[in-house]
């Protein structure tokens, strides 16, 4: 099989699990409706429109999936962007993390030790320089923040 | 006039001053949209009253598109979409050793494009508001689905795909109390989403972070410069010959511009593009065009200039974003505690011309900034290097949502939404429906079960009235429309849909 084939593949298997998860998500509402009454007092009830939009979440994810299943002609995808998948889990590994972090040591701490990580991660290497830059913008923005817009960022 | 004593305040001229520096340098980084730049700052102009944060947001909105030729011209890479078909001539003429004059006059359209669409904003903005007081329920039921039609039928390759994230949308807006009766819905027992998914949050995290972690997970860096300035460098404003030869461009970027701006769900790219493609089939001179034609760079930026005030005018009259930017500033408005729409002018008379006035200004401003030393902006703006920018990006993110209600939980919905929306860019999922049906589903519900409950519950009375019957008439149109578009192109393998995308352009127009 063929780069291109395993991309393709990968790129119709993604789709397909994203039409479940919006499938599901419809269905789920389905579940729970009995919660929200369709109609009160004779009007349309707090139930009405979204069980309107979980039908229509559930037809149109329906018809993705059909089409990722029988469609012919290939998914047009730019795959040089995603090129660094690894990168961009530790990315997003690190900015879950920052909020976690905030409330327990502070702000300017986290803020820091984001930046250090963020640029040790996207430039594969550590550097005083980089240390001094994360320090200088998270003291920058802590203090346009804190004391120039009275944001409480040490009261999370 | 005393509503623009506004502008005799330092402090406005401060904030508009900043706002073109900034929308300047996050127009001219490729990657960096004006959406993700106003979305970015909209947190942080809470603090400040009203009119520094609307001088703030729309002087990044205006100027981020003057930014955006910047790149386009320099390094064939759009700064922003509405760009991309700047670089269809502005690389090539830049390449003839003429960057002076492809920055001047793009500069120079941009500016008359702009100030042009205001003129029509101001012109237009009364009679719609006084056309749209006239609007009941159906009407405004019939908008919104036709607001959200448009914007299906214009993003990405798939109309069921649009209209899936269309319905997702809405879904998300009926999170919290329920706009009638008062009763939480789909809260799960979470205080934080009595009240609703906050707006901002979203709105960051689908255009800001998502943005910045696809440039993360990209391995093409910013390319190298390759700016030569030759002796032509003085030539930057055209002879009164190219002048008159670009005039015909001009006129035709405008109106297409300004028209395709008061559309819902459409954008500068789409107006560049078409501007662009109408200028050529207008022109004595059709074989220059793709060679660095001087008529090219005016006709595509000065459409992608001309789609502010259609797009404002939508926006301020009707509460229909005509954009993605426009979609963010209606959420910005509304923490202001101004809410768009027909009751704009009696709710806040001298706000439309306050816009206009600092819109104009910011324009202006653009254009001084883009004509002085436009070169040495570029030069440095360009050599920033890309992990300085990215991370400030994302601390940005992170506390700009932060700020708005000291809300940590605030920035997870922003964590969540930035992950969410680079799973939907990559796998092509248009986000555009999605954020309209957000900020729409409220208005598209109430005003669907108060028609309703006026014409006891029979559905077919939408249809009984001339406005919603045209509205919902032309939403099924551009529907089936984009449905019969996209078989065309599943069966000829044409999977840009307009035919003068380039591919490496494709991603950027979502």
């Amino acid at each position: 099989m063929s780069p291109t084939d395993s991309n393709r593949n990968n790129g119709f298997f993604a789709t397909r699990m994203i039409a479940v998860a919006f499938f599901a998500c419809g269905v789920a509402f389905l579940a729970v409706q009995g919660d929200y009454p369709l109609m009160l007092a004779d009007v349309p009830g707090p139930g009405f429109w979204p069980l309107a939009l979980a039908l229509t979440l559930i037809i149109t994810s329906f018809i993705v999936l059909m089409q990722s299943i029988f469609r012919q002609s290939p998914e047009v995808r730019d795959e040089s962007r995603f090129q660094r998948r690894f990168h961009l889990i530790m990315v997003l590994a690190l900015l879950a993390a920052f909020p976690l972090s905030w409330s327990r040591f502070g702000f300017l701490a986290t803020a820091v030790v984001f930046l250090i990580l963020i640029l040790r991660v996207l430039t594969g290497q550590f550097s005083w320089r980089a240390a001094f830059y994360s320090g200088a913008l998270a003291i920058s923005v802590y203090a346009v923040l804190r004391y120039g817009l009275r944001v409480p960022l040490d009261a999370v | 006039m005393e509503h623009l004593d506004f502008l005799l305040q330092w402090q406005n001229w401060l904030m508009l001053v900043l706002g073109v520096i900034l929308g300047m340098t996050i127009g001219a980084l490729p990657g960096l949209t004006a959406t993700m730049g106003v979305a970015i700052f909209s947190p942080l102009v809470f603090f400040v009253p009203p009119e520094q944060g609307l001088c703030l947001l729309l002087g990044i909105y205006n100027a981020a598109m003057f930014g955006g030729a910047i790149s386009a011209i320099l390094i064939n890479t759009p700064g922003t979409p509405a760009a991309i078909a700047t670089t269809f001539d502005g690389y090539p003429l830049c390449q003839k050793g003429r960057p002076g004059l492809a920055l001047g006059l793009s500069a120079l359209g941009s500016a008359g494009g702009g100030l042009f669409s205001f003129v029509c904003l101001a012109l237009i903005a009364r009679p719609l508001a006084d056309l749209a007081l006239q609007f009941g329920p159906r009407e405004f039921f019939a908008l919104a689905v036709f607001g959200l039609a448009m914007m299906i039928s214009f993003a990405g390759d798939s109309v069921v795909r649009g209209v899936m994230m269309g319905a997702f949308g809405l879904f998300l807006a009926t999170i919290g109390m329920d706009p009638i009766h008062g009763l939480p819905r789909l809260t799960f027992g979470v205080p934080e989403l009595m009240g609703g998914l906050s707006f901002v949050p979203v709105m960051v995290g689908l255009f800001g972070l998502s943005e910045i972690l696809i440039r993360v997970a990209s391995d093409r860096g910013v390319a190298a410069l390759p700016l030569r300035i030759s002796e032509d460098e003085d030539h930057v404003l055209p002879t009164r010959a190219e002048l008159r030869q670009v005039t015909p461009a001009f006129v035709i970027g405008c109106v297409v511009g300004t028209i395709v701006g008061a559309i819902p769900g459409t954008g500068g790219d789409l107006a560049g593009l078409l501007a662009w493609d109408r200028a050529r089939k207008a022109s004595r001179r059709p074989q220059d065009f793709g060679k660095g034609s001087i008529e090219g760079v005016v006709a595509a930026e000065t459409a992608n200039n001309s789609v502010v005030g259609g797009a404002m005018a939508t926006m301020l009259m009707l509460g229909i974003p005509g954009d993605a930017v426009t979609a963010i500033l209606i959420g910005s408005l509304m923490m202001w505690g101004v809410n768009p729409g027909p009751q704009l002018y009696q709710n806040h008379p001298g706000l439309v011309l306050r816009i206009i006035a600092i819109m104009t200004v910011a324009t202006l401003l653009s254009l001084a900034a883009s004509l002085y030393r436009t070169k040495f902006v570029a030069r440095w703006v360009l050599k920033l290097p890309e992990h300085v920018l990215i991370s400030l990006v994302m601390i940005l993110c992170v506390v700009g949502t932060y700020a708005v209600n000291a809300s940590l939980f605030d920035v997870w919905v922003m964590l969540a939404s930035g992950a969410f929306g680079v799973v939907m860019r990559r796998f092509k999922f248009p986000l555009g429906p999605l954020v309209l049906g957000l900020l729409l589903g409220p208005m598209a519900e109430i005003n669907l079960r108060r028609s309703l409950v006026i014409s006891g519950g029979n559905v077919l009375d939408l249809f009984a009235r001339p406005i919603p019957a045209v509205l919902l008439g032309f939403a099924a149109v551009f529907l089936v429309r984009g449905v019969l578009r996209n078989q065309t192109h599943v069966q000829t393998g044409d999977a840009a849909g307009v035919k003068f995308t380039s591919p490496s352009h494709s991603t950027a127009a979502q």
